[in-house]
């Protein structure tokens, strides 16, 4: 079974997005209590930042928690969607990126203990190659920045990422990619283009956070695990 | 109200004040036909930012002393810059823990309008792009120093994160003036000269960064304070 970790607007989202969903009570996990769960009728779905408004920024969200309830719920891997701004010039709001790699700018967040120094792709390829699938208009690669937040970045530090080989900037996916691993649960994400990140947005290149991003990242996400059922 | 960090006033009154993250001490005097408050960097970071909030201090200029990354800026030079890398791994970073705001814009990270004025009194070559924000509990590498030169850098100072994007959480007017070198002296004379130039009336944008805050725990910015300083004793 897939969980869905919903990232930007799943706040926004409604009943009537879920159509038939059972609710799962927030579980008492050993990591403190998780997130409440919906099961739908293709998989299980969570939000990170709150069930009904954006009640915690991305390093408040307790990924462990949500991890531990995902799995004793039956999932057996990862599917999410993150708003991203967009550092490539080629991006523009609207667009949509599977990630392939990921550069750490966060401090201090839970990470899990490696016992070997190893280089490893943070993403699932399978579920990688599902969703490009399930969302034919995405680009097939990017490289995500994690933020510490909640503030956002400055030009200076996007400019720095950009150089590093930043496509785009969120941040909400470290450290869960990492937990997920260490959960044993595969994890693939869509980025979807929020807004262009600092010193690159205009007042023409507009900015994306209603439902309409939750709605597009719930659709692409099922789809995908309807994909693996398959 | 002006409120002047890094900076020792030449004579004032010395006072105490209380916040929900401490007690802060601080001077009462005056610099540029401005009512200002002077701050040490000691104690808890929030508590500063939180004492110069509740002294009404709309203003925030933030004195450093700096370490060079470019070979043409000696000792004693003067510099406001525009933007910054943050290499800080410590620090509280927001007075929203727990909760769904704090996403302030950064561009531009610093107050305009009192960069401008600082400006105004510096020679040309003290309008530097990019400094860094650099960890202040060890010093820096020299390799450090060329990795941040070439992202664009001109200097780092020590203690401006987590401390400005704190202030601009708070919506306060925030500027850096920094000079390279082991003394801030050289900061007082311009700084004097500087405020006489800013306008009481702010043309900026700093008082409505954060709307988020506004819209969660409403107007009273004091009230983000204690709110952070609850749910910090929570954890």
């Amino acid at each position: 079974m897939i969980c869905i970790f919903g990232g930007t607007a799943a706040y926004h989202l409604t009943a009537e997005d879920f159509g038939v969903a059972e609710s799962l009570l927030a579980l008492e996990t050993p990591h403190g209590v998780a997130a409440p769960f919906l099961r739908l009728r293709d998989a299980l779905f969570t939000s990170r930042h709150g069930a009904n408004e954006l009640a915690r920024s991305a390093a408040f969200v307790n990924h462990r928690a949500n991890l531990w309830a995902a799995r004793a719920h039956g999932a057996s891997a990862i599917l999410s969607w993150n708003g991203v701004g967009a550092i490539s010039a080629r991006l523009r709001v609207g667009d949509q990126l599977v990630p392939h790699d990921l550069l750490d700018f966060t401090r201090g967040r839970a990470l899990p203990r490696q016992a070997l120094p190893e280089m490893r792709a943070p993403f699932w390829e399978v579920g990688r190659r599902v969703l490009l699938s399930a969302a034919p208009r995405a680009w097939e690669q990017g490289v995500y920045a994690c933020g510490e937040g909640p503030r956002l970045e400055t030009p200076a530090e996007i400019n720095a990422f950009e150089k590093m080989g930043a496509d785009m900037v969120g941040m909400t996916l470290v450290p869960e990619v990492f937990l997920a691993a260490d959960f044993g649960l595969p994890y693939a994400a869509l980025c979807i283009v929020t807004n262009l990140a600092a010193g690159r947005s205009t007042r023409e290149s507009g900015r994306r956070f209603g439902v309409e991003v939750g709605r597009e990242g719930l659709t692409a996400c099922r789809r995908a695990a309807a994909l693996m059922q398959s | 109200m002006i409120a002047i960090w890094g900076l020792t006033a030449e004579r004032g009154e010395s006072d105490t004040i209380e916040t929900p993250f401490g007690a802060v001490k601080f001077t009462r005097g005056a610099l540029g036909g401005w009512e200002a408050v002077f701050l040490k960097r000691s104690g808890d970071v929030r508590a500063r930012v939180g004492a110069s909030l509740e002294l009404g201090a709309q203003r925030v200029i933030a004195v450093f002393t700096a370490l060079s990354l470019r070979p043409e800026k000696s000792e004693g030079a003067l510099l406001a810059p525009a933007d910054v890398l943050d290499q800080t791994r410590a620090g509280p970073t927001t007075f929203f823990e727990g909760r769904g705001v704090g996403y302030v814009q950064m561009t531009p990270p610093f107050c305009p309008q009192l960069r401008a004025a600082l400006l105004q009194e510096l020679p040309a070559d003290a309008r530097v792009d990019t400094i860094v924000a650099a960890c202040p509990a060890r010093p820096i590498t020299p390799a450090e120093a060329r990795a941040w030169s070439a992202l664009g850098a001109h200097a780092a100072a020590w203690g401006l994160a987590p401390e400005w994007s704190l202030a601009r959480e708070l919506e306060r007017c925030y500027a850096p003036l920094l000079v390279v070198g082991e003394s801030t002296k050289a900061a007082l004379s311009v700084l004097e000269n500087a405020l006489m130039g800013v306008e009481n009336e702010p043309k900026c944008g700093c008082s409505r960064l954060n709307p988020g805050a506004r819209r969660v725990l409403g107007d009273d910015r004091r009230a983000w304070v204690r709110s952070g300083a609850a749910a910090h004793g929570d954890d």
